[in-house]
């Protein structure tokens, strides 16, 4: 298989090291080594088992840069989100705008930056903040190397450096505004920091600039959620309909320490998004929430993994998945307790709902116990919505279009009310309601 | 509706309605008249529930042959909400839970669906306010989702608000009183009784007389295998609780 692809790609991954060895160029010695590193990998690696759950809904050649080469990112932002232009800081802390993978401004309430907290391009933190940045970088990376993660470790433009030092607490969301265009490949890789006892929210705000931009974008994650801290991490993708989005996700979460995640997912053509988080320590509290609202053909793989390595901690996952037209949502997802998992307390749940009868939901959550004395359980469940809610909402005089928003507005609203931020919040909801009236 | 005082609210005429291809009501005659407050009692299975799901038009229930005539108006064509709209109310036996939708959210949304036009907030908080302070409910209580977690009782008080905030002109109360303890049954009364007008009509569907000691009906009538085979006035509610459904079965049989 990999050698089939191999000779396919043969012309643009010539281009790609030139592309690695001249972003490199800007980059410190090792970060520019690490590229290269991450080059080769991708290289020799395979295209991702079909036969795993986790690309078994989702075909990996579509990921794959072919003809695309990396877009150079454009240096123009256009009009401000409302958010980032709160110029007082009264309901943000501080925002970063970002094109096609880089950062190309960000801003912060002096006094957090009195603060020592972060927020800026990953490249020129690397330059400027090399010991917060060198010790972490790319350590959550799959040891095994997802091909697609090696690809953007190496070739990405840049991407959010986000870094809270031991014990700030701040009370305001950080805004990332981040928009992609053209039709080349865009690879960015984000860094995130909650130091120890330290408690922040951040938030991704993540659109394309035009309805025809059609870019192949592989994004890359790494969060840390050191001894004590306390992080909420919000993910809104609302690009255009042509966009091709895969986004790989690695949280790590320490002792005592709290991770909350809110994936919103309505836009692209093609979403494929892998989120795994590894609970290392006793106390500590992973929620991992997410919804998934798709029409048109839309196609929006989702594959999670909360992995108690260490037990004596908790986590949630909910996953709820809205489908319209001809539509279709796969989710697959793992809660594997190690062998030294004692004690973990963990669910995981994922509710589909189909609004027509060609949408189309996969779900499979699975559990892998590897020891006892663990409180487990999962639940998934399919179904179009339930005839007498709606014979309910009718007999209020409410017609059954109208039933039919507020019952899928309801199914969702638990999950975009963890969606930190009012504007933002607003956004999405905003975003559902022009959906769903489109659809139901 | 008719603007003619002595059209009856309701008039059910030789009423047969089947339930995946099983006939329940079997020639069911009722009229109810403005003002009135009709009792239908019966034992489980007799076709009560049935009754107020095909006033209210629940798709699931077939007429086979009758009419349900609502304010002189023939009201088969018309669906749920239309029905709704029309001012006939329903409290069910089994509230659905809508998961993610809070009750100030569908409480304004039913107001407006049924009014025909929206509520200013300005009208609609003191409004609610003075409701849930006649059921006795905390405020707490609106922002919660609909039925969601709630107990039998709460449940039963939610519908009683909904009752209240819609005014309807026909309201069927399908086993209200169940499940209440009897302060909880004494709140729902009130409700009841304070909705009682010239112009309203009501029918409480039981098979406890409990709830007609604080809701006293004009007429009452007693369902047995999908057909009314007796009525009668208060009176009758009494003699039903003193001699059991089976001093009916023999008359009928």
């Amino acid at each position: 298989m990999s050698t089939d692809h191999m000779n396919v790609d043969a012309g643009p991954e010539t281009s790609l090291r030139d592309v690695v060895t001249t972003r490199g160029g800007n980059d410190p010695a090792w970060l520019a080594t690490a590229r290269q590193d991450a080059l080769s990998a991708y290289e020799a690696s395979s295209l991702p088992d079909r036969v795993q759950h986790l690309w078994r809904y989702t075909d990996p050649q579509r990921f794959l840069p072919g003809e695309r080469t990396p877009t150079t990112p454009d240096s123009h932002f256009g009009d401000l989100p409302a958010d980032c232009q709160d110029a007082t800081y009264e309901h943000v802390a501080g925002y970063a705008l970002a094109r096609d993978g880089r950062v190309l401004r960000s801003a912060l309430d002096p006094l957090i930056a009195d603060k020592k907290v972060v927020l800026t391009d990953l490249c020129t933190a690397a330059r400027e903040h090399e010991d917060l940045v060198r010790p972490r970088l790319f350590s959550l990376l799959d040891a095994g190397g997802d091909k697609f993660e090696q690809l953007s470790a190496a070739t990405f433009a840049g991407g959010t450096f986000f870094h809270v030092p031991r014990n700030v607490t701040i009370d305001r969301p950080f805004v990332v505004a981040h928009r992609v265009g053209g039709d080349g490949l865009i690879a960015s890789r984000s860094l995130l920091v909650a130091g120890e006892g330290s408690e922040a929210t951040i938030v991704f705000d993540l659109t394309s600039v035009g309805d025809d931009d059609a870019p192949l974008r592989h994004e890359g994650l790494e969060i840390h959620v050191e001894p004590g801290a306390r992080l909420h991490v919000a993910f809104v993708q609302a690009c255009g309909k042509r966009v091709t989005h895969a986004p790989v996700i690695r949280c790590r979460v320490e002792r005592d320490a709290a991770l909350e995640t809110v994936s919103v997912a309505l836009g692209g053509a093609l979403v494929k998004s892998l989120q795994t988080t590894e609970l290392v320590g006793k106390g500590s509290d992973v929620r991992v929430l997410g919804i998934v609202f798709a029409n048109g053909r839309q196609h929006i793989d989702h594959h999670t993994l909360q992995d108690h390595v260490i037990g004596r901690n908790t986590s949630n996952l909910d996953y709820r998945t809205v489908v319209a037209d001809r539509a279709r949502s796969s989710y697959t997802g793992n809660l594997r307790i190690g062998l030294d998992g004692v004690g973990a307390d963990a669910h995981q749940s994922n509710h589909n709902m189909l609004l027509s009868k060609k949408a189309r939901a996969d779900t499979i959550p699975e559990l892998e116990i590897l020891t006892n004395d663990v409180t487990c359980s999962h639940a998934a469940a399919c179904g179009p919505i339930d005839e007498e809610m709606i014979t309910f909402c009718q007999s209020r005089g409410i017609s059954p279009r109208d039933a039919r928003t507020l019952i899928v507005t309801g199914f969702l609203e638990p999950i975009v009310e963890r969606v930190p931020g009012q504007q933002l919040r607003e956004r999405v909801r905003s975003a559902v309601a022009d959906r769903l009236d489109r659809v139901v | 509706m008719s603007d003619e005082t002595n059209t009856p609210v309701l008039e059910v005429s030789d009423l047969h309605v089947s339930v995946g291809g099983k006939e329940i009501l079997k020639g069911l005659n009722l009229t109810v008249g403005a003002g009135e407050t009709h009792a239908i009692m019966g034992r489980n299975g007799s076709g009560k529930s049935t009754l107020s799901a095909a006033i209210m038009g629940n798709p699931r229930y077939e007429i086979t042959s009758g009419t349900i005539v609502y304010g002189g108006q023939d009201i088969a064509e018309l669906a749920v909400h239309e029905r709704a709209r029309a001012g006939v109310f329903l409290s069910f036996q089994y509230p659905v839970a809508l998961p993610g939708v809070s009750v100030v959210n569908f409480l304004r949304q039913a107001v407006r669906a049924v009014r025909g036009d929206d509520v200013p907030i300005k009208a609609f908080r003191p409004l609610v306010k003075e409701n849930l302070k006649i059921l006795d409910i905390p405020q707490t209580f609106m922002t919660r989702y609909v039925n969601d977690g709630f107990s039998g009782g709460e449940k039963k008080r939610l519908e009683m608000l909904q009752m209240l905030m819609l005014q309807p002109t026909l309201a069927i109360l399908d086993e209200t009183d169940s499940g209440l303890d009897i302060d909880a049954l004494k709140v729902v009364s009130t409700a009841i009784n304070g909705l009682r007008s010239e112009k309203r009509a009501q029918l409480v569907i039981t098979h406890y007389q409990r709830i007609l000691q604080y809701v006293t009906p004009d007429h009452v009538h007693v369902l047995l295998d999908g057909q009314i085979v007796k009525s009668g006035g208060p009176d009758l509610a009494h003699e039903l609780e003193k001699h059991g459904y089976e001093w009916l079965e023999k008359d009928a049989a």
